[in-house]
């Protein structure tokens, strides 16, 4: 029952991701695409932390928290690029 | 169960975004694919049973490489001419 319910909780992630990323596809502008991107990357942390549950292993739960904070260096390399043309490192 | 589908399945897709990333004429949109398809990898490695090499991947992947190549592209133009 408990592993049936999270390979559930995983396909509903797995779907949401999709539609996600049909948003990255066909985002009118390019600001809705990077933030259907940012959301994808956060479904991928919640889908790993899934697979460290199933597993039942925690050192699987330690890449998941790595994604979520690297995830947000591209939008701020983004929207730098995009507001003032250029990115000043 | 060793989820070897899941495996596949992110395998597939990062297939599919090699592709997206080659054909894309908006550059910033082709690092976004990038970004999205290192993500499909960390999946793929996770249930492959590889925590370690995540740690190192996701920060190189997601985080550097990507910020890396929109920095480029600021130098560069956007469009890719042709």
């Amino acid at each position: 029952m408990f592993e049936n319910t999270i390979l559930l909780l995983m396909v509903l992630y797995g779907v949401a991701g999709v539609i996600y990323f049909i948003r990255v596809l066909l985002g009118p502008t390019v600001l809705d695409s990077i933030l259907a991107g940012d959301c994808v990357s956060l479904d991928v942390a919640l889908i790993a932390l899934l697979i460290a549950v199933y597993y039942e292993n925690n050192l699987l739960a330690g890449g998941a928290f790595f994604l979520v904070l690297w995830a947000f260096v591209l939008d701020i390399f983004a929207s730098k690029y995009l507001v003032k043309g250029e990115v000043g490192v | 169960m060793r989820m070897i589908e899941l495996t596949a399945l992110a395998l597939l897709g990062c297939l599919g975004l090699a592709y997206l990333v080659v054909t894309e004429r908006d550059l910033l949109k082709a690092v976004l694919y990038t970004g999205i398809f290192g993500g499909l990898v960390i999946i793929a490695t996770y249930t492959l049973m590889a925590p370690d090499i995540i740690l190192a991947y996701v920060a190189v992947s997601v985080a550097l490489s990507t910020g890396l190549m929109v920095f480029l592209v600021s130098k560069t133009t956007r469009e890719e001419v042709v």
